[in-house]
């Protein structure tokens, strides 16, 4: 029997409950360069490598208590030369009327070792390769959204550049042609002009000024809501004079046209600024004007709403159409027929929204109400103040 | 993902549910089921608590998280969660190995919730830090440990996983290895088997204000009689057990010494309070 234990071309061990050698063949002395003889009784651990131990202890032990056995565990033996030996292990509980005792055999794989370490090896850098490629091509898609947001960005300013440049020189040359025309005429021919005719010529001098600088207030507007620099202030405005004063205004610039102005007292106060309240009222006075025949009338109406007042300009002219177009706010936007009934920028109304807005409010446009048969209804929304009861004094 | 703390570590909840709760955290290596042995016993008067951390046992894999479990706060954070959903309080919480250091740091972020702690073969630190700290490896023994765990089946496993795990038509290869005893995924087996040996916990030690109990074995070969001696000095108010066994897992080997020596520290503890009411 001993002989045959001593001739298993393995190591085979015989361990009691608590892991002490009990028997070991010659193969298994061999396999770690000790006489086989010194092994027995000594502890399980005089075997193992350090790694070899923790992974015992905390794998391979509860495993072949809890199951009866394990298999193909992959061990590490620590040698009297040192050298850590490559073993694959298989241990069964022993069945037997003692208290329980395990049985392993330990088969060296030395050459096998070597080659799956290599394999490990490789397959780990290659796992490596692949992360580290993983992360460039999710880097590079990063960099690639990055350029195309970028590039869109540049698209749109550029875009808005040339638009700026065009609208802008165009809106700006027709009133200097004008003044210019004007004046030069005035300063050639004043001494014999009819004094009429001199007013007619210093009045259109006076309306083109004007349009420039109310183009210029818009471009302001815009060129800071653009830059996301459109700071409004929130001061405590009556708005029912706001509108008054631009009405007034327009009704002094615009003889050709009726205006009829219609608010009812007890109107909440709104925070904002009243120059820019005053400015939308303004842009949307001056474009029902535009679009209105000459003689008719347009009517403004101020009403308490929804916690708020809301201004509306209706005009007489042809409408915005079966449908009010979505862009119809939007920058260097002009409706179809716009374009052709009125010169302009596409400005105007985009200011106004973005004024609207800044102070809190909402703004629209509808066809006029009825009984209006055509015209457009262009309002503004505001809401109105927190009234502060605290405030005693 | 499964939504719900208790789910998603498979936590088990038996014994007495007047009693006081009783919660049994599984160390590196093995699932919850190691506690089999030595949790029953206490099912008479505790209300008794086991559960998988992510990875291990019956456990959630899909929400393992790298980056949560890259420190040992982490598994703290994943007891805290458990006492939480249960809204366990006055907790007798049982550590073994790793998960005795886990128990540390648990009673240290929250000190009220948990009347004990039951260390078993801890160890602040694995590596030797010489000259004033033996902790019994050095790091070529744990580089040895974190190579071994790829060379083994696990390892293997978790390298072949892109191309062999994957393969919808070899579905066996992965049920085979969930259905083994003790079977924790191998990518969790190995940052765990890092984070624990690579740590050093000594700072925290001090820190600690709930009474333990240290469980030593005489013969371990992970966790050294002198490391359980370091834990009693640093760790205060903490008594020493040492247990006369050979090994890491005193509660697997020895049993019913291990449940003797807690249950002798819970009875002096609760005779402590008699007589301090008294």
């Amino acid at each position: 029997m001993n002989s045959a234990f001593d001739a298993v071309p393995a190591g085979v061990i015989h361990l009691s409950s608590d892991l002490r050698i009990l028997a070991a063949n010659r193969e298994m002395g061999a396999l770690i360069a000790r006489d086989t003889g010194e092994l027995v009784g000594e502890s399980l651990d005089v075997l193992l490598s350090a790694p070899s131990r923790i992974l015992f202890q905390t794998h391979v032990y509860p495993a072949l208590k809890a199951d009866g056995r394990v298999e193909e565990v992959f061990l590490t033996l620590a040698s009297s030369t040192g050298d850590p030996i490559p073993v694959l292990l298989n241990a069964v509980r022993s069945p037997g009327p003692e208290e329980p005792a395990y049985m392993g055999l330990l088969v060296r794989i030395r050459a096998r070792s070597r080659w799956e370490t290599e394999l490990l090896a490789a397959t780990l850098a290659l796992e490596g390769e692949r992360a580290a490629s993983q992360r460039l091509a999710e880097e590079l898609a990063v960099t690639a959204a990055d350029l195309r947001v970028r590039h869109a960005e540049e698209q749109r300013n550029r875009e808005f550049r040339d638009a700026f440049i065009g609208v802008v020189s165009h809106e700006l040359r027709t009133p200097i042609t004008t003044i210019y025309g004007m004046s030069h005429l005035l300063r050639e021919r004043h001494a014999s002009m009819a004094p009429e005719t001199l007013g007619d010529h210093l009045g259109d001098i006076e309306a083109e000024s004007d349009r420039m600088r109310r183009l210029t207030e818009d471009l302001l507007v815009l060129s800071r809501a653009e830059g996301g620099r459109l700071d409004v202030a929130a001061e405590p405005i009556v708005v029912r004079n706001v509108v008054q004063a631009a009405v007034e205004s327009e009704r002094a610039r615009s003889t050709t046209h009726r205006f009829i102005f219609d608010a009812p007292s007890g109107l909440p106060i709104v925070l904002g600024e009243d120059v820019y309240v005053g400015q939308v009222v303004t842009n949307f006075l001056s474009n029902a004007a535009k679009y209105s025949p000459s003689g008719a009338t347009i009517h403004v109406t101020l009403t308490s709403e929804a916690g708020g007042i809301a201004v509306r300009v209706i005009d007489a002219g042809s409408g915005l159409g079966a449908q009010v177009p979505d862009r119809l706010f939007d920058l260097f936007y002009r409706a179809p027929d716009a374009a052709r009934q009125a010169p302009g920028a596409g400005i105007g109304l985009f200011v106004c929204r973005e004024l609207v807005q800044a102070m809190g409010g909402r703004i629209w446009a509808a066809a006029a109400p009825p009984p209006a048969a055509g015209g457009a209804e262009f309002g503004f929304w505001l809401p109105a103040a927190a009234v502060d009861d605290d405030d005693g004094d | 993902m499964r939504d719900h703390v208790l789910e998603r570590h498979a936590v088990r909840v038996s014994g007495d549910p007047a009693g006081q709760p009783m919660l049994f955290a599984h160390g590196f290596g093995c699932d919850q089921t190691l506690w089999r042995f030595v949790a029953p016993a206490f099912a008479g008067e505790f209300r008794v608590i086991t559960f998988d951390y992510i990875g291990a046992g019956g456990s959630d894999r899909s929400s393992y998280d790298p980056e949560r479990y890259a420190t040992l706060g982490g598994y703290a954070e994943d007891v805290l969660e458990i006492c939480r959903a249960l809204d366990l309080q006055d907790v007798v919480l049982v550590g073994h190995s790793v998960s005795a250091i886990i128990a540390i740091l648990a009673s240290i972020a929250e000190p009220a919730r948990f009347s004990d702690l039951i260390l078993v073969v801890p160890s602040p630190r694995y590596l030797d830090d010489p000259p004033a700290y033996r902790g019994g490896f050095t790091r070529p023994d744990i580089d040895g440990l974190l190579q071994m765990l790829d060379a083994n089946a696990t390892g293997w496993a978790a390298f072949l996983a892109p191309i062999v795990m994957a393969n919808p038509d070899r579905p066996e290869l992965t049920a085979d290895l969930e259905a083994t005893f003790c079977s924790i995924d191998p990518v969790m087996a190995r940052q765990f088997a890092e984070v624990t040996f690579l740590a050093d916990n000594r700072v925290d030690l001090p820190k600690v204000t709930t009474p333990s109990l240290i469980v030593q074995c005489a013969n371990d070969a992970v966790a050294p009689m002198e490391v359980g001696a370091y834990m009693e000095r640093h760790v205060p108010g903490s008594r020493l057990r040492v247990i006369d066994a050979t090994g890491h897992c005193p509660h697997v080997s020895h049993p019913e010494a291990t449940i003797s020596v807690i249950r002798d520290y819970l009875d002096a503890r609760e005779r402590d309070a008699e007589v301090a009411h008294l």
